[in-house]
């Protein structure tokens, strides 16, 4: 897919944890565009900071311990360029972003809305927080939401509790809540990992079809390549807090560069094959006071060189925009 | 030149010397006129106490002037009775006073109602002393010389030759403090309608008045004169049903318009409820009259305009304006009142709470100061006499009350026990001291010459247990009965029960239990609460109990020392059918005791009680403890306490000084804020009695 | 819903006839009666002799039928009380139940929710600051305080008090006003002499509440901060302020606001102990002295009265509950 403009540029950004044992570098030097219209996958086993990535960019990273220590966000509006990691968590302007302009949906729906509320009253919160409605405004609004993300007779059901919906329309919720503003972004933090297949499948399609009617960039993270494989442009693979490769849809799944990628490929269960399944032998480094100077990927990777234990491999960028983090490749090679 | 100087010189040393004699004279005169003296008790006459005669000139307090003016008064004349009450100089440690101040007292029982005839208390703690007023007090007694019933509303009497009537004068022109006078209609009224009643549950009932099963009658010779008419010569104790409670004047004018006797739309429920305590002011003849009263909270007395009481110069009694009483929740409080100063009288009677209350007194600015007075409270331990009462057929039971009833053992315990230890266990110091029991050594009766001691020698006491046939066969440092006794060999064990209200009742009876132990008796002590102790105690069922002995006066609480009725005293009651099987020297005790009761001779009656507690001791009827002073602790800016009051000995504080002649110096008086309240004409009318 | 009500409160019916019946059972339970008592107080505070007193407390039997069974005395007690609102008489205050529970009630619920109220709004407030503030200085000062708080018996505390009140401050004890306040009709000053005494039983009592609720409140909004919800909240851009308040607060809080109904028949007992450490003119300690001195028809009623408002208090415990959490619903 073509680019468009650029929407989100994240460079070099870094955001450690300051915990009572050591500092936890989840997010370290990451960077990454994100292009208006299109959709970012960012891929990566649980405690890669792929969740920590999101949550820096919209500047909800978890306090006291948590902070972004280094790095641009730089948001491209109409008319400017605003660099969200310059900014304060709690001020005037990174509010009117957050929810508005950068929404985000979350991973458990059952527990991710207010169990005291109505889902009529906090999808209205948003919509009156950011658009200046009043009240039978907003409700129109939210209803029109509610139909939008295919809640069947949302007029009625606007006033009811999140336990009255399954986990499914919780979801839809979510999305309706996160898009009753209209943003540029979504960020969508693994929401259909808590939900079985084929509503899981319903949710993706939900999401492209609005990303189609609304033109807003989806980042979307979550373990599940199947996902990615259905609705991404573009994918980042993360590990322990750094991005190891970047590539569009079709080259990560179809050349693979990078040897966890390619062990993430590997270990997808496919139909019809029996037998044990490829697990990645190891487990992922503890990132307490990891100390720098080596592949973290190294004691797993299975094309590892002394090389790998000794020093840390720089980000190489290849032709036509591939990235990859390791010592097998060097600088301006082809793309096989 | 020099010789007219010289004369001059004379004639100046002449006038000093004549100025200095007189100044002296004038001194020495004046002191004869007022002498303080630093003992009080035992020392006056009834005419150096009180006498009724009227005065040229007669005083109010300005307050009183001032409603007078405003017509709201009558003038203090027409108040005041045609002899009012004198009370003498002679008993006033600081003579005549001023007018003014408050006394502020806390209380710890709500008031119930002001119809105190009918059995209700207005709330104990000196209120109940100061709206009843009584023919005769007792309170008074401790000051004389030759103690005898003091008058009060009545003024003299005489018997007649047979002694079978008893001519009373009552005082005359004396008014309630509504104005309504005060006649023999009331005195007759309370006798004939209230303690006669039965239905009405009066402190007093027609059993104190009735002699061999008749009822003495009461008679109204005109509106100031009654005549009494016994059916026995001479009853004496009559006196004693006279006074505090037995026989508090209700005013006939209010209560007879609640008796059924006197209006028959009345039924004796309304009487009993007639008069509750927001139905302010009362009528009353007491010094103050309640006018204000918040339950839980507060009580406001102000001065009754009416009092019929003066001092030698003339001056209206009372001479404090108010007192308050705080209501609180326990008695304790008091106790913190006056600490903190904001209370100025409290009874010192527990010697847990002694050393707690001299300490906050010896601060320099503390407001207030202890007196002791003499040994007025002792801790005694009883053993159960009786053969036929609470035995419920247990032979057991029965051998223990024949052990009992044996001098030797009790001989036996009595030697076994520490007293000095006793008392110094409770309280170390001069305020405690080792007691042989039969009277406190404060009591007027008190003779120490005829008093048997029982000194601490366990090896005596061992003896005697084994001159009794215990031995500790089974070695277990227990002594065991007889192999011939009911017993059969068991252990020596006995109960001794305490109410766990009277901290040192218990304190003593957890202190004697390992002596007893040491001399091979098992006394297993059970500490109960006050309600269950008097059940047991009752109905009989107890071996061995202690407990607090609070008078002095032999002659007016017989009960408490000899067997003068059945149920007395508590440790040898009757059985059901009256019989009783009391032992030699206890059958004397009775016959003393029935013959105090109609001596007329003082004299010969202390002979008579002083033989009683020669025998009391001799016999040791029960075991003294230890006893104790009953203190008093009390504002320092009140005149005219005397240095040795008793806060309780015939009756409580507030009759002993009494009451009504205690003044505070003007500049540190406490300012009365409830002088609008002072009853008048308008607070009696539309009451619920009119 | 109505149904629901309907059915707990026909529930109740058989239970307070059995809390009645026990009561009043263990209130005769140990030997003798009121009269005992009335026949001590006479004999120690009147200097009557034994036998006075007991024809007395003989007369005062027959008067208020305390001479008959126990189960007659005790039907004819249900019996007033259904038929005409009659508790019964207290002897010990010398009037009908009714009117000392009345007059006792005022002080005692002003007192109470006093506490209440003070103990929920600080201890809700304290807790919400310390969650926010974690492991913060002040909330390290606040957990030491409410630990303190907790583990003192409050009669203790009212003791302390109540002696440092009397030896080094020296006021008045007894009572909620000073002498001149008492019986003088509402004013400005009287309010300030009023709080001057007030707030020793307001610290005494909710002192150990306050504690509770600080903890409570605490914990329980650790955990929801860590919700989900919570989050979703501030990824929608509001104001920190209104994300605890409004979203988290809101759950946090509901465990404390159920309590709230459960802890009505503490309302009403007003704290027994520390009331009567301090003298105040409130239910518990005429609570107290009815059951020490076996003035039955007022003790019986006191523990009536507490069992109604229990299940009072449950059945209200609940109802808020359903109100407060919409997954909540009684059929």
């Amino acid at each position: 897919m073509a680019q468009g403009e650029l929407l989100l540029d994240v460079q070099n950004l870094s955001t450690h944890f300051n915990t009572e044992e050591g500092i936890v570098r989840a997010v370290d030097r990451v960077s990454f565009q994100v292009y208006k219209g299109q959709t970012l996958g960012i891929v990566g086993e649980s405690g890669c900071g792929k969740s920590v990535t999101a949550k820096s960019i919209m500047q909800i990273v978890p306090k006291p311990n948590g902070s972004i220590v280094e790095g641009k966000i730089l948001y491209y509006r109409e008319t400017d360029v605003v660099d969200i990691a310059a900014l304060h968590y709690q001020s005037q302007e990174m509010r009117e972003l957050r929810g508005n302009e950068i929404s985000m949906i979350f991973q458990e729906p059952m527990t991710s809305l207010n169990p005291v509320y109505t889902i009529g009253d906090q999808i209205m919160e948003a919509i009156q927080l950011h658009q200046k409605l009043d009240k039978q405004a907003a409700r129109e609004k939210a209803v029109e939401m509610l139909a939008k993300v295919g809640i069947p007779s949302p007029s009625e059901r606007i006033d009811r509790y999140p336990h009255e919906f399954s986990g499914g329309m919780r979801q839809r919720v979510m999305i309706a809540m996160a898009l009753s503003c209209n943003p540029k972004l979504l960020i969508a933090d693994e929401p259909t990992t808590a939900l079985d297949v084929t509503v899981e499948a319903q949710i993706i399609n939900l999401m492209q079809d609005l990303q189609d009617e609304m033109g807003m960039s989806i980042i979307m993270i979550t373990h599940d390549l199947g996902v990615i494989a259905g609705i991404a442009d573009r994918v980042l693979v993360m590990y322990a807090g750094w991005v190891v490769e970047e590539g569009s849809t079709e080259e990560i799944f179809y050349s693979a560069k990078h040897p966890y990628t390619q062990a993430l490929l590997q270990s997808v269960p496919r139909i019809g094959r029996r037998g044990r399944l490829n697990s990645i032998k190891g487990t992922v480094p503890d990132l307490i006071n990891l100390p720098r100077g080596w592949c973290y990927f190294a004691p797993r990777c299975s094309h590892v060189m002394d090389i790998c234990l000794e020093n840390e491999p720089p980000m190489c960028v290849l032709v036509n925009g591939r990235r990859v983090k390791c010592w097998l490749y060097q600088e301006g090679e082809a793309s096989a | 030149m020099s010789s007219k100087l010289k004369t001059v010189g004379r004639k100046k040393n002449t006038l000093i010397l004549v100025l200095t004699v007189l100044t002296c004279a004038l001194l020495v005169s004046s002191a004869a006129v007022f002498a303080k003296y630093d003992t009080y008790a035992g020392r006056f006459a009834l005419e150096e106490i009180a006498e009724y005669k009227a005065l040229p000139k007669y005083n109010e307090s300005p307050d009183l002037a001032a409603l007078v003016a405003e017509g709201k008064l009558p003038p203090l004349e027409e108040r005041l009775p045609e002899n009012p009450r004198v009370v003498k100089t002679d008993v006033m440690h600081d003579g005549i006073g001023v007018y003014g101040g408050v006394w502020r007292d806390t209380f710890a029982v709500p008031v119930e109602s002001w119809n105190w005839g009918a059995g209700f208390t207005q709330g104990w703690f000196g209120i109940n002393e100061i709206v009843q007023e009584t023919l005769i007090e007792v309170g008074p007694m401790w000051l004389m010389k030759e103690p005898d019933p003091v008058p009060n509303l009545a003024t003299h009497w005489e018997w007649s030759e047979d002694g079978r009537t008893l001519t009373m004068h009552l005082i005359r022109g004396a008014k309630w403090s509504d104005g309504h006078p005060f006649t023999a209609d009331d005195v007759v009224f309370t006798y004939e309608h209230y303690i006669c009643d039965t239905n009405v549950p009066s402190w007093a009932s027609a059993s104190n008045w009735t002699y061999n099963g008749e009822l003495t009658r009461l008679e109204k010779v005109d509106d100031y004169t009654i005549r009494w008419h016994f059916p026995v010569s001479y009853p004496i104790d009559c006196f004693y049903s006279m006074d505090y409670l037995d026989f508090s004047v209700v005013p006939k004018h209010v209560y007879s318009k609640f008796h059924p006797a006197f209006n028959p739309e009345m039924t004796y429920d309304d009487l009993l409820a007639a008069t509750p305590p927001k139905d302010l002011p009362p009528v009353t003849m007491g010094p103050w009259v309640p006018v204000l009263y918040e339950p839980g909270q507060l009580l406001i007395m102000v001065r009754n305009p009416y009092y019929w009481q003066v001092d030698e110069e003339g001056n209206q009694l009372p001479y404090i304006d108010e007192v308050w009483f705080t209501e609180a929740q326990s008695g304790e409080a008091r106790t913190l009142n006056l600490i903190a100063g904001t209370g100025d009288r409290d009874h010192i009677e527990n010697p847990q709470v002694f050393s707690v209350i001299r300490q906050a007194s010896l601060d320099p600015n503390a407001h207030f100061t202890i007196q002791f007075g003499s040994y007025g409270i002792g801790y005694h331990l009883m053993m159960n006499f009786s053969l036929n009462k609470g035995i419920d057929g247990d032979e057991k039971e029965l051998e223990l009350r024949h052990l009992f009833r044996d001098l030797r053992f009790r001989q036996a315990v009595a030697h076994a026990l520490d007293r000095d230890a006793l008392a110094d266990l409770a309280f170390p110091g001069p305020l405690t001291r080792a007691w042989e029991g039969g009277y406190p050594t404060g009591s007027s009766y008190y003779d120490e010459s005829v008093v048997r001691r029982h000194e601490y020698n366990p090896e005596k006491s061992a003896e005697l247990l084994a001159e009794l046939g215990f031995k500790d066969t089974d070695g277990n440092g227990i002594l065991n009965w007889p192999q011939d006794s009911v017993h059969a060999g068991g252990d020596l064990i006995i109960e001794l029960i305490a109410p766990e209200d009277q901290a040192a009742s218990v304190e003593a009876a957890e202190f004697i239990q390992p002596m007893l132990r040491s001399v091979g008796i098992d006394l297993r002590v059970r500490i109960m609460t006050g309600p269950v102790v008097t059940n047991r105690v009752d109905s009989g069922h107890f071996h061995f109990h202690i407990v607090r002995l609070d008078s002095t006066t032999p002659f007016i609480h017989m009960s408490l020392f000899g067997p003068i009725t059945d149920n007395s005293p508590s440790w040898h009651q009757a059985g059901p059918e009256g019989e009783r099987f009391l032992m030699p020297f206890e059958e004397r005790i009775r016959e003393l005791m029935m013959e105090a009761r109609t001596e007329l001779d003082a004299g010969r009656r202390a002979d008579i009680f002083v033989e009683i507690l020669r025998l009391y001791t001799e016999n040791i009827y029960s075991i003294g403890l230890y006893e104790a002073q009953r203190g008093l602790g009390i504002a320092k800016r009140f005149r005219n306490v005397q240095p040795d009051v008793p806060a309780y000995l015939y009756d409580w504080l507030d009759k002993n000084i009494p009451l009504q002649i205690v003044w505070v110096p003007e500049e540190m008086q406490y300012q009365p804020k409830f002088k609008e309240h002072i009853p008048t004409a308008e607070s009696y009318q539309n009451r619920s009695w009119q | 819903m109505t149904s629901f009500i309907i059915r707990r409160l026909l529930y109740a019916i058989p239970m307070l006839v059995l809390v009645s019946l026990v009561s009043f059972v263990i209130i005769n339970l140990p030997p003798g009666d009121y009269l005992t008592t009335m026949r001590q107080q006479l004999e120690s505070q009147a200097g009557l002799t034994r036998e006075e007193a007991m024809a007395i407390a003989e007369r005062m039997a027959a008067r208020y039928g305390l001479d008959r069974p126990f189960m007659v005395q005790y039907f004819e007690w249900i019996k007033g009380i259904v038929t005409r609102g009659d508790f019964g008489y207290s002897f010990h205050y010398n009037r009908p139940v009714h009117e000392v529970l009345w007059q006792r009630l005022g002080w005692t619920l002003l007192i109470a929710t006093t506490c209440h109220a003070v103990s929920v709004g600080i201890g809700v407030l304290v807790g919400i600051f310390s969650a926010t503030h974690k492991y913060s200085f002040f909330d390290n000062v606040f957990t030491v305080l409410s630990f303190l708080g907790l583990s003192t018996p409050n009669f203790f505390l009212a003791l302390l008090i109540m002696y440092y009140l009397a030896f080094h401050v020296k006021t008045h004890v007894g009572g909620l006003f000073s002498t001149e306040y008492v019986m003088a009709p509402w004013s400005g000053a009287k309010f300030v002499d009023f709080l001057k005494h007030f707030w020793v039983p307001v610290f005494v009592v909710g002192l150990a509440g306050t504690a509770q609720n600080m903890r409570v409140m605490r914990g329980n909004l650790l955990d929801v901060l860590n919700s989900q919800y919570v989050e979703t909240a501030r990824a929608k851009g509001l104001p920190e302020r209104v994300v605890i308040f409004k979203h988290a607060v809101r759950n946090a809080i509901q465990p404390i606001i159920m309590y709230l109904g459960m802890s009505l028949p503490f309302l009403i007992q007003g704290e027994v102990i520390a009331s009567i450490v301090l003298n105040l003119p409130t239910i518990g300690p005429a609570f107290h002295i009815a059951l020490v001195n076996q003035d039955m028809y007022l003790a019986g009623s006191f523990l009536l009265m507490i069992a109604v408002v229990l299940i009072v208090g449950n059945l209200l415990a609940d109802l808020l509950l359903a109100w407060m959490d919409p997954r909540v619903r009684y059929e």
